[in-house]
């Protein structure tokens, strides 16, 4: 765990990994119902209803409950190539504007989607089959992008303490 | 400022981003949102942050890259690369340099599990090293035909390569999975090739292993069966249209996952391990998605792909040349750029040229995925050189890219027998039940 010396730092990362274990569940429900929807359509005769339309929400919610966790675990694609020649102290600055553009980022995606789910609330915006509304997961969405950009803002305060080379 | 200037800043101020060591994901998204705030003012820009997260990931297909990262992650920590390498070393290990041949088609086996070059490299160089350090085999072509075997990964399907360029280009994935098949299947044969003419010329540098017996060989057989097994099922299903693509990743996943826990491979830690790492590679890929599709369609605004591509067309040139050109191009941005991230940089200027010289796209996808893994092996930044060095700390890096450089030129010979025959790409596809 990289940031074990602080309160909030370690709040955020229980936070942040409880929310990449849902995303983790959430993908081996999607993994067995897509095989029971397969194998009730061939041996059955009788396909599940609205794994189509599950899927997309599994996908919605792996991705923005696995944000957060990929960004403290810092694996998100770099290239590594002008950053090795700058030296310690300046790469460390660009370090910080650079979590503290993305946490911007972050949350102006996350206010304006919030702004973007009242209208889809209006227009009742809903999956195609079973009809499940779309506006709680644009809140989901923000949510997700908020817990995002808070893991770029405790980078800024917080030096990483393990600052190992990715795989 | 015209379109055209705001758009080459972006790409500029892109390209800067990303050498300051900025994820590639918000680069992206920082050099469209700019872009498009400077063409279409404010409220179009927020709108479109407001809409695309969620747009681009409610999505189906995007499902596949999970469920595929997923059945990967169960055949890795379940030892099945063991199995794999076992059975290839069974058939050629007691060739001269059949270990290193035995690395090669491990690789090609444990690709067709697996979408990553990365996560084939790994597993077979852990399993694969040592045994060719005990028989004596020149370090050079050890770590060499790692590095180069494991990039099969995004060429043999699944392959994170192209779910990706399928996104970005609305390709199909199941015709672009079985459009890698043969050419994965030629690759193979062209590095063993390769290795045959290396000890042909130099036969210390890699000894015949010793050869094992008949019943050996049908034990290891009968460990690897199943997962031989899932694989055939689930190419087969997408070849012969019994599932989707998306089926046919979560019935691969799930079968790898229920073989794994027979055989007593998965405790509940390791059943955590595969998901959590599964949805941090997805939540990745996701970030370049998002990011691509919010600096492609400002691109596309700017006109310059089209502008570009009138351009080429004026000069008048062979086809094939452009073609030759465009792979030029790809092999030098391949030394300094990941794949992913070219592949998501250079599609929405170069696919729009591509289908203007009147090249099947399919094929394109093909042949690009080819040239990006000779961009995982090039120097400076072969990522697949750092994972070898990472299991082989011993051998100078500068002895790696050495062992490197036969196996880079047989995929410069793969790149070209799919210029000149393009059918080998296609024919799968072509012939597939829709």
């Amino acid at each position: 765990m990289p940031f074990k010396d602080n309160r909030f730092a370690r709040a955020t990362d229980s936070v942040v990994t409880f929310m990449a274990y849902i995303a983790g569940v959430v993908l081996m429900l999607l993994m067995f119902i897509t095989t029971a929807d397969v194998v009730g359509r061939y041996f059955f005769n009788e396909p599940l209803t609205g794994v189509f339309d599950l899927t997309h929400f599994a996908v919605l919610i792996m991705v923005f409950f696995g944000l957060a966790h990929c960004g403290i675990r810092g694996g998100h694609v770099v290239i590594e190539l002008l950053y090795d020649r700058l030296n310690y102290a300046v790469a460390k600055v660009l370090d910080r504007i650079i979590n503290l553009v993305g946490a911007g980022l972050f949350l102006l995606i996350s206010w304006r989607t919030v702004i973007q789910s009242f209208d889809v609330m209006e227009f009742k915006e809903s999956s195609q089959l079973l009809l499940i509304p779309w506006y709680p997961f644009y809140w989901l969405v923000a949510f997700g992008s908020v817990v995002f950009a808070g893991v770029m803002v405790m980078r800024i305060f917080i030096p990483e303490q393990n600052d190992e080379p990715r795989e | 400022m015209t379109p055209t200037v705001i758009g080459i800043l972006a790409i500029a101020g892109l390209f800067l981003l990303i050498f300051l060591r900025v994820p590639i994901g918000i680069a992206l998204t920082i050099a469209g949102t700019s872009g498009y705030y400077a063409l279409s003012g404010l409220d179009t820009t927020l709108a479109l942050l407001g809409s695309v997260p969620f747009e681009i990931a409610y999505n189906y297909d995007l499902s596949i890259i999970a469920l595929f990262v997923l059945m990967g992650n169960y055949a890795m920590v379940s030892g099945m690369s063991r199995d794999l390498y076992a059975l290839a070393r069974g058939l050629v290990g007691h060739w001269p340099g059949g270990l290193a041949s035995a690395t090669v088609v491990g690789c090609a086996g444990f690709a067709a599990v697996s979408g990553s070059s990365l996560a084939s490299a790994v597993t077979m160089g852990r399993v694969a090293l040592p045994e060719m350090k005990r028989y004596h085999y020149s370090p050079r072509l050890a770590t060499g035909c790692v590095a180069a075997g494991g990039t099969l990964g995004i060429l043999i399907p699944p392959s994170t390569g192209f779910i990706i360029y399928a996104l970005l280009t609305e390709e199909s994935i199941g015709q672009l999975f079985l459009s890698g098949v043969l050419p994965g299947i030629l690759l193979t044969l062209l590095f063993m090739a390769t290795i045959a003419l290396m000890t042909r010329a130099n036969p210390e540098i890699g000894p015949a292993a010793s050869r094992q017996s008949a019943g050996e060989r049908l034990r290891s057989i009968g460990r690897s069966i199943w997962l031989l097994g899932i694989v055939f099922m689930v190419l087969g299903g997408i070849y012969t249209g019994v599932f989707t693509p998306v089926e046919a990743a979560a019935i691969g996943a799930f079968l790898t996952f229920i073989l794994a826990l027979i055989r007593g491979n998965l405790s509940v830690k390791t059943m955590k391990f595969c998901a959590i790492e599964t949805i941090n590679t997805f939540a990745m890929v996701y970030l370049i998605i998002i990011g691509a599709f919010l600096f492609s369609p400002f691109l596309a605004i700017t006109e310059i792909p089209k502008n570009l591509a009138g351009f080429v067309e004026n000069l008048h040139l062979a086809p094939t040349a452009v073609l030759l050109l465009i792979v030029l191009g790809y092999i030098v941005l391949g030394t300094f750029l990941e794949g992913i991230a070219i592949m998501v940089l250079s599609i929405p200027i170069v696919y729009p040229m591509i289908l203007n010289l009147g090249y099947d796209p399919i094929w394109f996808g093909t042949l690009l995925v080819v040239v990006l893994e000779m961009s995982l092996i090039s120097p400076p930044l072969g990522l697949n050189v750092f994972v070898v060095k990472g299991i082989a700390p011993d051998v100078p890096m500068s002895e790696i890219f050495k062992g490197i450089i036969p196996f880079w030129a047989a995929m410069l010979v793969c790149a070209a027998l799919l210029i000149i025959f393009p059918q080998i790409a296609l024919f799968l596809p072509e012939t597939m039940m829709r």
